[in-house]
């Protein structure tokens, strides 16, 4: 069931501030899949995967170990830094232990060659990890049957690895905030007196576009006027005296002015990645029922 | 907005304990770590380590490892770890001290599974625990073997080859979401179909404004929707509003009852105490569309997966 939610948030309790992946922001940061949310926090999905394969040494009989690692290269984390700057609460990876979010994560091994004893570790924690394999595959045989495996990791490839991820998300349509108070609350609070409806009209429209409106999905203009009258309401009060006061008490340290977001929905995501040397993973990821 | 009024998360009493919650990432800006408020300390954050490395907290426990044509030993001594500087970049995001960090300490660990491809060779004997203690606890793995076929293998793996994989079932505990539910109903509604079942006088025992929810709720006139999965068996949902139940009749009682102020007549026991449908409800428009939030946590143990690099280094 889908829940659709328009409507003027004051303050900042916990439910406010959740948010899911924002399914239709969805971009790549290298590797990863990214979701940039102005509501919350920006999440992506983990997987930055590369294989490597490590055999013995030449003998009668040999083994390799195709180690899984996933980790970010410092391109990818410095990508994801930067999209900080356009979210509400910041940049954070999906766990597979955060229920709201990710709901299930099953991984396997596909299409390895059949002539080896094999033994399988898989992690599916959606774990980072620069040393330690997120998942491995050993392989072990005659010594000619593993020089071949080796060509084949470097040219064709000897299978793949996939990971398959169910995540709860969401699609934020139109969302306007001012995500830091103060200068309104100043502007505001040195507008003292009472004040005529012309006034405070001009006086609102000077302080709005002074302001530093976090916006997604709207016009700027449309915007602007949409927190203007908001400030009106919000902080405004209509006198006896047939004139307006400023009333700032309830001021929050951030506004959300619009929110207009559907939520939640399923998501299957599929990463796949070749067993293959220099291989990058393929991402893709759809609503359920698509 | 009415809503606007009952919309404040309401957090059930946690035990006042120092644990995570883990439903709640904090963002660190590219850093690839998940880090974990504390449910009471604002300044205190918590993360898992990431995997169990080889030893080298301090000199009290070393790997070991020795071969020869004839024989191979190795004792693994691991930490569960994460990279210290990738912990200082975190803390500097977060604007706090590193030692505002803290790992989460396991509370129970099981399966410990090893990739042992040797396992049909003679003479290969592995000893691993059955289960690994706390985060500050030394994990130890031995592989002893005498047989020359495997000697060679097991020594590329183990000193150049990257190590072998190994992974250990975790439980800890954790802060998480109980329920995230949304609640709508039609208060006039409500109220004329509690007025219609009432006893003399307006009385309502406890047991029956239960019974009443519920009836409500399965005739759709109050309507409770879960916020955080969409797919969610009508099962589970079911248990969830089943928790929130107390939490949403306490929010009508306010709204409509007043506590009794004689004793009705008949059997007490077992029926609650009792209120009386307040004679001063107002049916306003507003009214005719209520909505609300409850949100509630509790401390859940959580299960995970953590992987090992048995190498010497």
């Amino acid at each position: 069931m889908k829940t659709f939610i328009l409507t003027l948030l004051l303050g900042t309790s916990a439910f406010a501030q959740a948010n899911l992946p924002n399914f239709e922001s969805r971009q790549m940061v290298g590797r990863v899949a990214a979701f940039p949310s102005p509501r919350g926090t920006t999440w992506y999905l983990p997987l930055a995967l590369s294989a490597q394969l490590n055999c013995s040494p030449n003998a009668v009989t040999r083994s390799c170990i195709v180690k899984i690692v996933n980790w970010l290269s410092p391109q990818e984390s410095d990508r994801l830094s930067q999209l900080q700057s356009q979210s509400r609460s910041g940049v954070a990876p999906m766990t597979a232990v955060n229920p709201l979010v990710v709901q299930s994560v099953s991984e396997h091994f596909d299409g390895l060659p059949k002539d080896f004893q094999t033994s399988e570790m898989k992690l599916q924690t959606l774990a980072l990890n620069e040393r330690a394999p997120y998942a491995s595959v050993a392989l072990r045989g005659d010594g000619s049957a593993i020089g071949a495996l080796e060509q084949q990791f470097g040219s064709i490839g000897i299978g793949t690895f996939e990971s398959d991820v169910d995540m709860n998300a969401e699609t934020v349509g139109e969302y306007i905030a001012i995500p830091n108070t103060d200068s309104l609350r100043s502007a505001l609070a040195s507008l003292s007196g009472q004040l005529s409806r012309a006034d405070m009209m001009a006086a609102i429209s000077r302080i709005v576009a002074t302001l530093d409106l976090q916006v997604f999905n709207i016009d700027a203009a449309e915007a602007r006027q949409t927190a203007a009258e908001q400030i009106r309401i919000l902080f405004f009060r209509y006198t006896r005296f047939k004139t307006y006061r400023v009333a700032v008490d309830q001021m929050p340290k951030s506004l959300v002015i619009r929110d207009e977001h559907t939520a939640p929905y399923r998501v299957h995501c599929v990463v796949s990645l070749p067993l293959k040397a220099g291989a990058t993973p393929q991402v893709g990821c759809i609503p359920e029922g698509q | 907005m009415k809503s606007l009024l009952f919309a404040t998360a309401l957090l059930l009493a946690a035990q006042s304990y120092a644990y995570p919650v883990i439903d709640e990432a904090v963002p660190v800006g590219g850093q690839p770590i998940s880090v974990y408020r504390d449910y009471n300390n604002p300044n205190v954050y918590w993360y898992i380590p990431q995997s169990i490395e080889p030893w080298k907290r301090d000199n009290k426990y070393r790997s070991s490892f020795f071969s020869d044509s004839r024989t191979l030993s190795f004792v693994f001594r691991g930490q569960a770890s994460v990279e210290d500087s990738m912990l200082d970049d975190v803390a500097k995001a977060l604007g706090t001290k590193r030692a505002n960090l803290m790992p989460i300490a396991y509370d129970t660990s099981s399966n410990f599974i090893c990739q042992d491809f040797f396992m049909e060779q003679d003479h290969v004997t592995w000893k691993f625990p059955s289960m690994i203690g706390n985060y500050l606890e030394v994990v130890p793995v031995s592989i002893r073997t005498e047989n020359p076929a495997v000697i060679d293998e097991l020594k590329y793996h183990l000193t150049g080859g990257g190590g072998l994989a190994c992974t250990v079932e975790v439980t800890f505990k954790a802060v998480s979401t109980a329920y995230k539910l949304h609640v709508e109903a039609n208060y006039n509604k409500v109220y004329e179909r509690f007025e219609a079942a009432a006893h003399a006088e307006g009385f309502w025992w406890e047991v029956d404004l239960h019974t009443m929810l519920e009836k409500l709720v399965q005739d759709h006139v109050i309507t409770i929707t879960s916020l955080e999965d969409s797919s969610l068996p009508q099962s589970e949902l079911d248990k969830k509003i089943q928790a929130a139940t107390d939490e949403i009749l306490k929010q009508i009682t306010t709204a409509m009852f007043a506590p009794a102020l004689k004793l009705p007549s008949g059997n007490l026991e077992n029926r609650g105490k009792p209120w009386s449908l307040r004679a001063d409800y107002q049916r306003s428009e507003e009214n005719n569309h209520v909505s609300f939030n409850l949100d509630s946590s509790k401390v859940q143990s959580k299960q995970s997966q953590i992987s090992l690099r048995l190498a010497v280094d």
